[in-house]
Formats: C-alpha cells, structure tokens, sequence
C-alpha cells in the first residue's frame, strides 16, 4: 500500500508551491487536516471492493489490459461521486458495483474506433509484465464464474443480474435488489427460480 | 500481488484527489455534485403544505377518460412526484402530464418492433446513491407506481419510467436515467 499521497507533509510541500502569502500558508494547514480524512475514507473503499470489481470486469474480459481499464474507470467515476456516497444507507461493495455495472454498459455501448484509441483511462499505459500477471490472476480465478455467466446468459437479464450481484459479487439481496430498480421480494423469487433452473440443468452454483 | 491496484491507485489520487479537498471534510452525506434543474419547495410553504397533504395529495392526472386507475400523476407536498400507471393505456396521458409539468421524466412504453436501438441511449453515470435519490418503488409488486424527486435529476439527463405491460393487463416500470432526451418507445429486452 502506498501511502505517500495521504501523508500531511507531502499534502503541504505540493500546495506550497501556489501559496505565498501567511494567510495561505493557514488555509494551507487546514486544508491539509480536511483532505487526509476524505481520501483515506475513499481509499478504505477502494481497498475493499478493488478485487470485487477488479472480478466483475474479470467475468467479462479475457484481456488484462481491458480489465485494467474498465476497473479505473470505475473507481474514476466513484471518486466523481464520492462526495455523495452515504456509507450507512449504502455498502461500499454495492456502491462500487453499482459503477463497475454502469461503466461496463458504457463500454458494450461504445463505438469499437472509440475504444480502439483507449478511451480517456490513463490505466492501459500503467500496465507492466508484473501487473498483467496480477491481472491474468483475477482472469484464471473468475474462470468458473464466466462458466456460470455463459449457464445464466440463456435467462432473462434481471434472472442473470440477481444471480450475478448477490451469489458472485456478494451484495445483500436488499441492496441488489436496489441496483436492479425491483422490490426485494421480486428479487427473492427470481433468485430462487433461477437457481433451481440452475440446478436442473447442471451442477448448481457449488 | 497487488502491483496494480497500488499504481492505480496512486494515478487516482495524483489525477482526481482534489476532487475530495474540495469536498467538506465531515460529513460523508453532502450535497448533489450536480447543478439541480428545479429548486425544493421553500421550507415554510412546505411545512404548510406537508399539513393540508395528510388530507388531501394534490392529484395533477388522473386516468379518468380512459378507465379510473389507469394512470395518476401526484405532485407532493415535498417536491416529489407519484407516477402510478395501473394499465398500458395510462402510459400516454401520464407522459403528456409530466410534459406538462416540465419535468425531466417521460414513461416510455415497450413495444414490440420499436425502432429505438437501446445501445444509441448513453446511461447518465450515477452511482446508486444518487439514483435511489431520483427514484423510489412507491407501490407493491402489483401496483407500478413510484415516487420521483425531480430536483436530484442531473441537468440535461431524463428519467425513463420504462413501461412493459405483464400477462394480466397489469404494468411493470423499470427505471433508467439517460443522457438527453427519451425515445418515443423501448423494444423488449432479450428474455422478456
């Protein structure tokens, strides 16, 4: 873990340098103080729900460099709207899913000349032998997840969705049911009815 | 292991994190990051008025002309807007009152052969904090109806009440926030 960007002292050295006057120099240590608490809160978030996205993009892509993209965009889009994240009314792995769903969907919309120039994610050129092998690993981990994916792409969206949400990606079935815009009672029932499909056609969920 | 999500990381925080010095530093809860189209009721017109709603809610629309409970269109005391459409045939009376009202929301009906190609709408990017803010199941699993607060929806975006008739006459709405304005119908999804 890096912790450089949210030490006090490195917030003061970059700001100083557009600072000059004393009374700059105050508002420099405040802010100082009010930014650490809001990226570390963002980080504890993105720490938590990194693989859980990292996994969503997984299930759908077999190269790392995508991954590694849709995963940035991601966590670019949550730290646009962090301002507005309420932890107590929502989970941080439902909040993160609820971007890595909407990114994805912008992505299968995209024009494919739009995508071949790399989008406006700055990820593709972080990528060096050592992170595709890390990224490789979330790809070989989801293998049988895309399994399932393939079984349940022969169900309805919201069959598919609900299975995906709350028995892969591991939200509450409240807070999928959130997501998917349906009651937590419809969501019940069509969890229930696709697993038993799921288990008279094949092997089940495991 | 994790090269990756510590370089990311790092470019997050050198390219976005001023975005969150900007943000006040206590509260987690703060307010729309977007500009908001329409103001709230003022507080003490609203204090009045939550008094007389427990009487009477102020029904804007009702389906009278084409069956009693085909559609209602319900303006509340704090700005929101109930959109209940009980029939298919509800759909078109409540899209042309919420026109009316001027609001950023049309119910667009799903329809077989609909030319509308679902992938040429751009999904505004909301996370799901802001979307549960826009919209909100007001009914139950037999009644479509839900409960809209106008002001939360981004400048510019529309809110798609999507409505699909089920076997039985009744309605399902799903909802959607895009980027612009609404197409004149929805095709059925695959599954559906």
């Amino acid at each position: 873990m890096q912790q450089d960007p949210l030490r006090p002292g490195d917030d003061q050295d970059r700001q100083s340098d557009s600072l000059n006057d004393s009374a700059a120099e105050d508002d420099r240590e405040e802010g100082a103080g009010e930014l650490s608490p809001r990226l570390a809160a963002f980080e504890r978030v993105y720490r938590a729900e990194f693989g859980a996205v990292a996994a969503y993009f997984a299930r759908r892509c077999e190269e790392p460099q995508l991954v590694a993209d849709l995963t940035a965009d991601t966590f670019v889009a949550a730290i646009h709207s962090f301002a507005g994240y309420d932890a107590a009314r929502t989970g941080s792995r439902a909040w993160a899913i609820g971007f890595a769903r909407r990114v994805y969907a912008r992505y299968r919309e995209s024009d494919p000349r739009e995508r071949a120039a790399g989008g406006s994610s700055s990820a593709h050129r972080l990528l060096d032998r050592a992170e595709t092998k890390e990224l490789m690993w979330w790809i070989d981990i989801e293998r049988s997840s895309r399994e399932l994916m393939e079984r349940l792409s022969k169900m309805s969206v919201l069959d598919r969705e609900a299975v995906e949400l709350v028995d892969l990606c591991g939200l509450a079935p409240g807070e999928a049911a959130a997501e998917l815009g349906i009651s937590t009672g419809a969501l019940r029932v069509r969890l229930m009815r696709t697993r038993a499909r799921l288990l008279r056609e094949g092997d089940g969920l495991g | 292991m994790a090269r990756f999500e510590d370089r990311l990381w790092t470019a997050l925080v050198e390219q976005h994190g001023a975005l969150l010095a900007e943000a006040p530093a206590a509260p987690l809860r703060a307010p729309a990051v977007r500009p908001r189209r329409l103001r709230r009721v003022p507080a003490l017109v609203a204090g009045a008025a939550t008094i007389l709603a427990i009487v009477l809610a102020l029904v804007i629309g009702l389906g009278s002309n084409r069956g009693a409970s085909a559609f209602a269109v319900v303006t509340n005391s704090d700005g929101t807007v109930t959109v209940t459409i009980g029939e298919l045939v509800g759909v078109t009376p409540a899209d042309e009152r919420l026109q009316q009202l001027g609001l950023p929301v049309r119910v667009v009906p799903v329809t077989a052969g609909c030319p509308t190609v679902p992938a040429q709408l751009r999904q505004a990017m909301l996370s799901p904090e802001e979307f549960r803010g826009i919209y909100q199941l007001a009914g139950g699993e037999q009644v479509a109806s839900v409960r809209i607060d106008p002001s939360r929806i981004p400048h510019g975006d529309t809110l798609i009440l999507r409505a699909t008739e089920r076997p039985g006459g009744a309605v399902a709405l799903r909802a959607l926030v895009i980027e612009g304005a609404a197409p004149p119908c929805l095709p059925p999804s695959p599954g559906e």
